[in-house]
């Protein structure tokens, strides 16, 4: 809709760079800010007792951070940058606007939280009960299909280090070395300086059992209406 | 930080390691190897189970300077 896409691109209209490996938010802060990727990758992260970093969710071009606040307040995990980033910070009035008067961009926020939470929910069930290989093939064909919806695959590679999959996948950095080798040593990835690329989509998901449903890719679209009902769109 | 390698042979296959992972320092490589034995060797179930798992940790000259196994025993008792 016109009037949609006009008030969107006067929100994205005055984005700013963030260098790689920089906090957004702090734990317990209570910005008035929400913050979404245009490009580069992000992350929300907790800090464990022990100081290591639990990475809990990706954010790519198009991912809003932390729409958490625009409704709970104070922030109870951090989000941080993990490659250099091109950031838009929207005020929480603005978000309240988008809410309040435009049903079709509070529908696709809505929309957005809930697949975050579908792809959380996967998250919990590879940490859980995936080997570590799978879990990790698995990782790598959500971000090549979610970079490839966003068209953002360039040269189809994912900057990650053995570190960060090993925060992601909840695993040692050792252990997603030994991970990472044993990929590319079946020749289902590429890695080169910390870059992995997916060799063969494929066989990397017949390997991971990847099904992309959860990532609902395909129903982006307008509300499907019952039988008998108004058009809702 | 100081760099260490580690080079782990699953039973099934050898991965020798050219990356390298950043840690404080000797002590906290050699607990780096030991907690990656036991991840390894459950991901490799059921198969490989008569071969030790091992890690030999390499310093930034490459030099080997520890080496930790684990190995399953296994048999029926009836």
């Amino acid at each position: 809709m016109p009037e949609d896409m006009e008030r969107l691109s006067h929100v994205v209209s005055d984005p700013f760079v963030v260098s790689a490996r920089e906090d957004l938010i702090h734990h317990g802060a209570n910005p008035e800010f929400v913050h979404l990727v245009l490009r580069g990758m992000a992350c929300r992260y907790k800090i464990l007792p022990d100081g290591g970093r639990a990475i809990v969710a990706l954010m790519l071009p198009g991912d809003i951070c932390d729409l958490n606040i625009a409704i709970l307040g104070h922030m109870d995990h951090s989000i941080g940058t993990l490659t250099d980033c091109e950031i838009v910070r929207i005020p929480r009035s603005t978000i309240e606007d988008l809410l309040d008067n435009y049903p079709r961009i509070r529908r696709a926020l809505f929309w957005a939280t809930l697949v975050d939470e579908a792809i959380l929910r996967q998250w919990l069930v590879n940490m859980g009960r995936r080997r570590a290989d799978h879990q990790m093939a698995h990782l790598f064909c959500e971000l090549h299909m979610r970079l490839q919806a966003v068209g953002q695959l360039h040269d189809s590679f994912m900057p990650l280090t053995q570190e960060e999959l090993g925060d992601i996948l909840g695993i040692s950095s050792v252990h997603a070395q030994r991970v990472v080798s044993s990929l590319r040593h079946s020749g289902l990835i590429n890695v080169q300086a910390s870059r992995v690329s997916v060799m063969d989509f494929d066989a990397l998901s017949t390997f991971a059992g990847f099904e992309e449903d959860y990532l609902h890719l395909g129903d982006t679209g307008p509300a499907r209406s019952p039988p008998g009902a108004a058009d809702a769109t | 930080m100081t760099l260490f390698f580690f080079d782990i042979n699953d039973g099934g296959h050898a991965i020798h390691d050219d990356t390298g992972t950043e840690l404080l320092n000797r002590d906290e490589a050699r607990k780096a190897a030991l907690a990656v034995l036991a991840p390894i060797a459950r991901d490799n179930l059921p198969d490989n189970l008569g071969r030790p798992v091992t890690v030999t940790v390499r310093d930034g000259t490459k030099r080997p300077i520890f080496r930790a196994s684990l190995v399953f025993s296994e048999g029926w008792i009836d």
